[in-house]
């Protein structure tokens, strides 16, 4: 099971023979470049117009907004992003959404990673029951109903540590899979010579362990952190609470049965996004590496 | 203390949290599903009896289910098949060297770190019938006659919930074909240049037998996440109009759920699980096979 | 051992990330002095009740916070839920009638029944819907509203159309409109629930007269089914007839509330089968005058005549017995139902008040409608008048209007009206 990391580093000296051509129809190799460069930007064009539509119509009030046009208008104020802003709601919903993530990424890896260490170090009959059950996770759907009364019975329904724990569980089976994988390449040496020198099992996982597994912990911090924001599902069948709901869920109440305001919902939905953007944008590889990685192991 | 009885004795409790995390909150509830889906458990009774398969029964006689299964298994074929298509096409064409191609990898792939909910609101947007983005686009091209009321059309409603989940995973699925590309190796196709075989022919025996692995892993994915899509439903259609975009978790949310019918709504929840088992249990065979190792 | 000390270091660390978020939430609650929640209807516009909260706060010190939630049959089932697990909110809104007793279970809500302050002050009439074997557990709040036919008076003035005397004339009226260029009868199909208005509003004027009291007993008891009544049957025919006969706007299917609101202001639709809510609306878009001089209104013609119309009661508030603050809960309720405090919420929401001695305007086609009443020409919504419910109504009815199969509408809406009954526990079913 090699990393992601590892194949993606294989890279781009292969192409020097796939560039030629994409069929192999070297003689008309201009037609063929004028084409994909035709395609791509039609296809970048497809993926782009939306998110301009909804940025620049953010700025506009109720009437201008329905049109949605994609041009900027005479009239376009910031007053639909000052009323979100002064919306203590609003600022809630974030601060929940981070409390949730943050919590999730935290428990999810720590517990992660002490599995896969005893997996991928064990490798008895427990351990490899454990890793089939995990595995059952990656295809098997959540039953959410029977979640709900699990979670009225253990005291944890509507609160921060039940869906955090809800999410520590969904997001298990990945993460335990990333860091298997990876902790194969941790020399088994090291917790032979740990171990023969006295240190405790403890020590060995903290300061030995854990420190090389920082790369992996990384993808899955960002994986997990961009499941868990953007994430509807679980809120809105476990927490009812609005004091405890994260934004993600607002955006839902915040179209109401009387209409839309796009203006304000399109103002509402770029500031939820933003989190996510910024930290694509600086850590854009990671997050396609994280992302990908769970699926293309092997 | 032996280096041998060492190596034993990595304690349990390590794998404690994760197992019981797992067990309480995954592997429990679904063990539970299976008996709650055989009760007649809702909002309003605090004591819950067993009713034998009453809950399948009723769910099988409602016209609503049929269809909602059929839209289901469409909706999931048909996503799966066009972000395959797709996403192998950009994956050939940005394996080309360009110029921008990692910054193009990174706009295609964009969609996808995006919250669905607001993707679904955005394209209620674009596919608005008067002045939604694309029916502006398509008169303006002189196109008007293709110009639909793509979500309250109920012959093309699902259709366009359909494109909405193309456009947002293709990206993903044109990462790891990539991926898969990068990882052939450049002697196959030098082989294969010797040998005068044309482009078409080098792809089909050459490169696409080798893509196979990120096929599989593509399409299985695709199958198991559209089978479970909810959603991106709710807010385009909310499975309308009338019931031409119902799916199995909105309509276990629209009419088990809203009408706290929690027996029933579990029993329409191991349809849906019996369905998806039915297609992943090729990816647990397939991935299973390449994790001999551990 | 040691390695039991392990374990418990890693168990206490997830323990304390999941406490201190616990602890933190239970610090909110012990601050004095009290906030409360009170959870209302995401249609609710929150002006009046912010206004409101405002001066109670400024009296007792206690803060209120308003939690809006998505209306409809989703809204009592988000409460229900809420209530299954034990989250109460210290007040909430709910549609009216003595069957939310049942739903909710009067041991969990505050006994009102000898309140020596609300009765007081509320209506005679209003605090008879709410007793049911003489307890009432929910307060009156609100308006009396109405189902039935507005129109606009300039559209029918510009095609010499006067009130209809009775179905057949109005849907002469529509075709006459239509010629003229207007748009006959805007459904907002799209939004889905203003679809049940027209087969509510005909339900006294159609339905009512051939069932009788018993008939209402019997659906209520289940011994009569929703859809072996030939009248109820009648009038979906009916409306769906409206459909074929060119009589809604181009592209019904994508037909808004909004765009109802906006077209009938505009005075391009003869038309719209609503209920009294969009008086305040049309105030809001189009100013009071237009509503008070421009919108004329009656309750949906009979074959041989003027119609019945169609009382939708004011909605009630409760009080989970189980909230946290039940006593400064009881307090608020209290202090709503005083004049100042009517005065505040009936200026923002005019409309036939349930209490006594209120400063209100009614709007002009509201008047209409109090003269049907005091004529004894008025029955309240069935859904109203029965306990369980018309389960997913309006998303049936688009149905009806895409393929035009009534009998399959009525089907499915007696198996969920059953199911309903069913789950609810309701004698008979």
């Amino acid at each position: 099971m090699k990393h992601i990391h590892n194949t993606s580093a294989v890279t781009m000296a292969d192409t020097r023979v796939l560039r030629k051509d994409l069929l192999g129809m070297r003689s008309s190799r201009l037609v063929t470049n004028a084409l994909v460069t035709a395609v791509l930007a039609l296809g970048l064009v497809m993926v782009l117009a939306p998110f301009l539509m909804m940025f620049l119509n953010s700025f506009k009030n109720t009437r201008e907004s329905a049109l949605f046009k994609l041009t900027w208008s005479a009239t376009a104020s910031l007053d639909n992003y000052k009323g979100i802003i002064s919306n203590k709601s609003f600022w809630r919903g974030m601060g929940n959404s981070l409390i949730i993530t943050l919590s999730t990424v935290l428990v999810t890896n720590t517990a992660a990673a002490m599995g896969a260490f005893f997996i991928q170090r064990m490798g008895n009959r427990l351990a490899k029951t454990a890793y089939f059950l995990f595995f059952t996770g990656l295809v098997v759907p959540i039953s959410i109903i029977p979640t709900i009364k699990v979670m009225q019975w253990l005291q944890l329904h509507n609160t921060y540590p039940g869906i955090v724990l809800f999410y520590t569980a969904t997001n298990m089976p990945f993460t335990i899979f990333l860091l298997t994988g990876f902790m194969k390449s941790v020399p088994r040496e090291l917790d032979e010579a740990a171990l023969i020198e006295g240190s405790s099992y403890f020590r060995l996982f903290t300061q030995i362990i854990v420190p090389l597994l920082i790369t992996p912990l990384i993808t899955s911090s960002i994986v997990i952190t961009t499941n868990v924001w953007n994430d509807f599902f679980a809120p809105f069948y476990l927490i009812s609470s609005t004091k405890r709901q994260p934004i993600v869920i607002s955006i839902h109440r915040f179209v109401s049965m009387y209409g839309t305001d796009w203006g304000v919902v399109f103002a509402f939905m770029v500031m939820v996004i933003t989190p996510v953007l910024l930290i694509y944008a600086f850590l854009q590889r990671y997050i396609i590496d994280g992302l990908t990685s769970g699926s293309l192991k092997g | 203390m032996t280096y041998q009885s060492s190596l034993k004795r990595y304690p349990t409790w390590f794998l404690l949290p994760a197992l019981l995390v797992f067990g309480a909150l995954f592997v429990f509830p679904t063990i539970l599903s299976f008996f709650f889906s055989f009760t007649d458990w809702n909002v309003n009774r605090s004591v819950v009896s067993f009713i034998g398969l009453e809950n399948f029964r009723e769910l099988f006689a409602d016209a609503k289910l049929r269809a909602t299964i059929s839209n289901t298994l469409v909706y999931s074929f048909s996503v799966t098949f066009l972000r395959n298509l797709m996403g192998l096409l950009l994956a050939l064409m940005l394996n080309l060297s360009l110029r921008g191609k990692n910054l193009l990898r990174t706009l295609f792939f964009l969609p996808y770190v995006i919250a669905p909910i607001v993707i679904g609101y955005l394209f209620k947007a674009v596919y608005q019938s008067q002045h939604g983005l694309l029916n502006t686009l398509l008169r303006s091209m002189g196109l008007a006659f293709l110009a639909k009321d793509w979500l309250n059309d109920p012959n093309i409603a699902l259709f366009s919930t359909i494109m909405v989940d193309v456009w947002r995973t293709t990206g993903f699925t044109m990462v790891i074909y990539l991926a898969g590309l990068q990882l052939i190796p450049k002697e196959l196709y030098e082989s294969a240049h010797i040998d005068g075989a044309n482009g078409l022919w080098r792809f089909f025996h050459v490169t696409f037998p080798l893509l196979a692995a990120s096929v599989t892993v593509n399409v299985v994915l695709s199958l198991i996440g559209t089978m479970k899509v909810f959603v991106m439903i709710m807010v385009l259609t909310n499975g309308g109009p009338g019931f031409a975009t119902e799916v199995l978790n909105t309509y276990i949310n629209n009419y088990a759920f809203a009408f706290g019918l929690y027996g029933y709504g579990t029993a329409a929840n191991m349809i849906l699980s019996v369905l998806i088992l039915i297609l992943g249990v090729p990816v647990l065979v397939f991935l299973r096979r390449r994790e001999v190792e551990l | 051992m040691k390695k039991g000390n392990r374990l418990i270091v890693v168990l206490v660390i997830l323990l304390l990330i999941g406490s201190s978020l616990f602890a933190q939430g239970a610090a909110e609650q012990m601050k004095k002095p009290v906030n409360l929640v009170f959870v209302a209807r995401n249609t609710t516009k929150p002006a009046a009740y912010e206004e409101i909260f405002a001066a109670f706060k400024a009296k007792t010190g206690h803060t209120v916070e308003l939690q809006l939630l998505p209306s409809g049959e989703e809204y009592g089932v988000l409460m229900q839920t809420r209530f299954a697990t034990g989250d109460y909110p210290d007040l909430f809104e709910m549609d009216p009638g003595t069957k939310q007793y049942t739903k909710f279970n009067s041991a969990n809500l505050v006994d009102l029944t000898n309140d020596p302050v609300i009765w007081t002050r509320a209506q005679a009439s209003a605090k008879a819907f709410q007793t049911l074997e003489g307890k009432i557990f929910g307060m009156p709040w609100g308006s009396t509203g109405n189902f039935g036919v507005y129109y606009n008076k300039d559209v029918f003035k510009a095609i010499g159309a006067t009130e209809p005397k009775n179905y057949n004339d109005l849907v002469e009226i529509l075709k006459k409109a239509k010629a003229a260029g207007y748009i006959p009868v805007y459904d907002a199909v799209n939004t889905q629930w203003p679809l049940q208005v027209y087969s509510l509003a005909a339900w006294p004027t159609y339905v009512d007269p051939t069932i009788g009291v018993e008939g209402v007993a019997k659906l209520d008891s289940n011994q009569l089914r929703l859809n072996e009544i030939p009248a109820f049957r009648e009038v979906l025919v009916r409306q769906v007839a409206l459909r074929t006969m060119g009589l809604l706007q181009n592209n019904f299917m994508s037909g808004t509330y909004d765009e109802q609101l906006e077209l009938f202001g505009q005075g391009k639709v003869a038309v719209l089968f609503q209920l009294s809510g969009i008086l305040n609306s049309l105030r809001d878009k189009f100013g009071l005058d237009f509503v008070n001089s421009k919108i004329g209104w009656f309750p949906m013609p009979a074959a041989d005549g003027t119609g019945i119309a169609t009382l939708q009661p004011a909605s009630q508030i409760l009080i989970p017995s189980k909230g946290n603050n039940v006593a400064v809960a009881l307090e608020l309720a209290h202090f709503m139902t005083e004049k100042a405090n009517l005065d505040i919420w009936y200026k923002h929401n005019p409309g036939v008040p349930a209490y006594k001695d209120v400063t209100v305007s009614l709007y002009a086609p509201e008047l209409t409608v109090v003269e049907y009443n005091n004529q004894g020409k008025a029955l309240v919504n069935i859904q109203n008048r029965l306990q369980s419910s018309f389960a997913d109504y309006p998303k049936l009815l688009q149905q009806m209007y895409i393929d035009g199969d009534v009998d399959k509408v009525l089907n499915m809406l007696d198996e969920n009206y059953r199911r309903t009954g069913k789950a609810r526990v309701i004698p008979g079913f």
